[in-house]
């Protein structure tokens, strides 16, 4: 049971902050991480090899620091690595990320399940994979929740919905996005930490995967970002002073009441 | 100022600290300013009444849980004063007591702060500081909602002060106010008592080493002496990274021996602590309080957290491997163990430490339920380096003897908490025997009975037995020159004297 897992790498959440005048990230001395939901991604890739067999590579796209991101996820199990790394990518959106991503599991050709995480921290779009499953024809489970059986040809999966979830069989190869209800990932031992330093990368470029300027990086992508901004946060205040405990309970309560009118 | 009256129920959230102990008090302050500190400290003494100084009640022996009087907390002056910057090119802030160190960690983390009503020169050199990469106040006890006041008053430790050593090192000046005129330096008569060996932690008693600072005797006095009304912190470069691994053996002997073989090491570990197998069946019990955090394999039975930190990651990386190494011939393999090279994992490893406490914490809240007179038994003892084994020797047998007993904490400083459970009263009170015979031995091996938490109002009686009636007497004297009314913080470290005819 071969998988591939597409990985992004992103800031660090716990070091994220707004610059008040230009409302942009302030990436300075942020450390990159992997986007924490491909971290269940990985696990479970990484379960299933251990239960079945199987080799489990991790794929991402990026400039050449993303390298890091590939060694810890072999720090974590994952058997090789692939960044695609040329600037003519730069500037990808949804569209063009999932275009170039499934060129490459193309190059690949051994897989079973193409695993995400729902979503990346930074963008937010969750739309990578399903784009991934629609240029690759393959079929496609998002929000998954669990693995409830996987066969020869098949998987069988529960899908995480508002008010329970759906149990869905798939024929393989089939592509996953998975949410972190599906399992604990686990931290990477020092031995997976040598094995990181002693894996061969392989690199590819927009040659290797035989694409056209026009069909990546900014060129293909038919997204444009108008404007970002911080939501302007409406709150107001008001301090109730000098009051007993029920003297104040009582007023909270009323003015409540007056606000929910 | 405004002076509340404490009756009722209201307000008992100030009648406590997280030793569990509790207090009465008949007023309560909220000073904002060294104005209202005075103007406090002028009421209790035209009543005769004590004065118990509060900063987050994070202590764990009663330090801040007030003996009737007036409490004063200081929670609300939080601002940071001012900046310095040395000849060295070091960054120091001159805060308020009240800070929290969390607070403070935001600061230093964001290098946000309003500043408005600093000097212009403070302002530049505020300027230059955040334009200049990022610092730490490195002394870093487990609960981070403690007050800067109360660190210095309790000289707190941590984790990393294995390579940093406690806050005393980094306060670079105090503010106090005091109620005599006496100096450190001209006490009467010149204290005469023998200190632990050098190298233990110790936070029992007051600073008697000889030391040149004015106020180095005001740290981890537990406020019995002056009110600290400002301090000036030093702040250090972050380093750039920060490895941390939780590495798992299967008996404490290849533990033990891991932590000896890692202190050896040219390349210092930031921090080095050390978790017993009844510290991990806890864990194992509480699970939810680490839930992040994958199973431990059956076979774990004793743990070691360290953590190395530097600008090269090549040589974080050595030192690391070669722990791996050092833990692969204590019996151990490299794939059991944790790591983390990043902030987001290194605090799951933080937690996975911080829960043992937590844990314990959630058991004595069942038994209290039951009977609420048995309060914690959580050791301090802090032996010589090479002493550790003898401890060890001495929970094991209590073990034996069929207490629930749990070691963990600074095993890089020889210093362990061990912790009692006990599940009744009896019990209870037989074990606070057991902890007086293992500090008696910690003494003997020149250790100290209070590694970082300090005396406060319920180990009394373990200063005593550390230092004799010389020593309290010692204290004692200190204490009447620097407070002659007996006025702060009474009950903490000492008791006063019965004043003959009184």
């Amino acid at each position: 049971m071969n998988s591939i897992v597409c990985i992004k790498q992103v800031p660090d959440t716990t070091e994220i902050r707004i610059d008040p005048v230009t409302n942009t990230l302030i990436r300075e001395g942020v450390e990159s991480i992997i986007n924490p939901f491909d971290l269940y991604a990985i696990e479970e890739a990484v379960r299933i090899k251990e239960k079945f067999g199987g080799k489990v590579t991790a794929l991402s796209m990026g400039p050449p620091q993303v390298e890091k991101a590939l060694r810890d996820a072999v720090a974590l199990g994952v058997d090789e690595i692939i960044l695609l790394s040329d600037r003519k990518f730069a500037g990808a959106d949804s569209w063009a990320t999932s275009h170039t991503l499934s060129e490459a599991i193309k190059k690949i050709g051994e897989y079973d399940l193409i695993f995400f995480g729902q979503q990346a921290i930074d963008g937010d779009t969750g739309q990578v994979g399903p784009g991934v499953s629609a240029f690759l024809e393959l079929p496609q489970v998002c929000f998954v929740k669990e693995i409830v059986e996987i066969s020869e040809n098949s998987v069988t999966v529960k899908r995480l919905m508002e008010e329970g979830f759906d149990v869905i069989q798939a024929p393989l190869p089939t592509v996953l996005s998975v949410v972190k209800d599906l399992n604990t990932p686990r931290l990477p031992s020092l031995r997976g930490k040598r094995l990181a330093k002693n894996t061969q990368l392989t690199v590819w470029n927009a040659d290797d995967l035989g694409l056209d300027e026009k069909e990546i990086g900014l060129n293909g992508s038919p997204t444009q970002v108008v404007k970002i901004f911080s939501p302007k946060l409406d709150k107001e205040v008001e301090k109730l002073e000098g009051l007993t405990s029920e003297e104040a309970a009582e007023r909270i309560y009323h003015r409540l009441k007056e606000l929910g009118k | 100022m405004e002076i509340i009256k404490i009756s009722g129920n209201e307000l008992a959230e100030y009648l406590h600290d997280e030793s569990r102990l509790s207090g009465n008090a008949e007023y309560l302050v909220f000073a904002k300013s060294e104005a209202d500190i005075q103007d406090a400290v002028e009421f209790c003494l035209r009543r005769d009444i004590c004065l118990t100084i509060q900063g987050s009640r994070t202590g764990i022996t009663g330090g801040s849980v007030p003996a009737g009087g007036l409490i004063l907390n200081l929670e609300r002056m939080n601002k940071i004063l001012g900046i310095r910057r040395d000849e060295a090119g070091s960054y120091f802030l001159r805060c308020e007591p009240g800070l929290k160190l969390a607070e403070l960690r935001e600061i230093l983390f964001s290098r946000q702060y309003d500043i408005s009503d600093w000097t212009a020169a403070a302002k530049i050199i505020w300027q230059e500081f955040i334009n200049s990469g990022k610092y730490i106040f490195p002394p870093d006890p487990t609960e981070t909602s403690a007050s800067l006041g109360g660190m210095a008053s309790c000289n707190a430790s941590g984790a990393r002060s294995y390579k940093y050593g406690a806050t005393r090192l980094w306060l670079s000046n105090l503010k106090t106010y005091n109620l005599s005129a006496i100096k450190q330096d001209k006490l009467v008569p010149k204290p005469d008592i023998t200190l632990p060996s050098k190298g233990v932690k110790n936070a029992a008693g007051y600073y008697l080493s000889e030391s040149s600072r004015d106020f180095d005797l005001y740290i981890g006095a537990e406020g019995t002496l002056a009110i600290i009304t400002e301090l000036e912190i030093k702040l250090l470069p972050k380093p750039a990274h920060c490895w941390g691994v939780i590495q798992f053996f299967a008996g404490e002997t290849a533990a033990v021996a891991f932590c000896e073989e890692l202190k050896q090491q040219s390349y210092t570990a930031s921090a080095l602590e050390y978790f017993d197998h009844n510290a991990l069946n806890l864990l194992r019990k509480y699970r939810q309080m680490w839930d992040t955090l994958p199973e431990m394999a059956s076979n774990w039975k004793n743990a070691v957290y360290y953590e190395y930190e530097g600008d090269e990651t090549e040589l974080i990386e050595e030192a690391v491997f070669k722990a791996g190494d050092l833990a692969e011939k204590a019996g151990s393999s490299e794939s059991n163990c944790w790591f983390a090279d990043a902030e987001a994992g290194i605090q799951q490893l933080k937690n996975f430490r911080h829960a043992v406490p937590e844990a314990i914490n959630a058991e004595l809240d069942v038994i209290r339920q039951k009977d609420d007179r048995i309060s914690k038994i959580s050791t301090d003892l802090a032996v010589p380096a090479g002493y550790l084994h003898k401890m060890l020797r001495l929970y094991r047998q209590a073990e034996q003897d069929g207490w629930q007993v749990i070691a963990f904490g600074h095993i890089g400083n020889d210093h362990l908490h061990t912790n009692i459970l006990v599940s009744d009263y009896q019990k209870w009170l037989s074990a606070k025997k057991l902890v007086i015979e293992w500090a008696k031995a910690a003494i003997a091996a020149g250790g100290s009975v209070s590694g970082e938490h300090g005396i406060g109002k319920i180990k009394r009686d373990l200063l005593q037995l550390m230092y004799g009636e010389k020593g309290i007497a010692c204290f004692r004297s200190i204490k009447q020159q620097f407070d002659p009314d007996w006025i702060l913080n009474r009950g903490n470290i000492i008791e006063r004297e019965p004043v003959p005819g009184d």
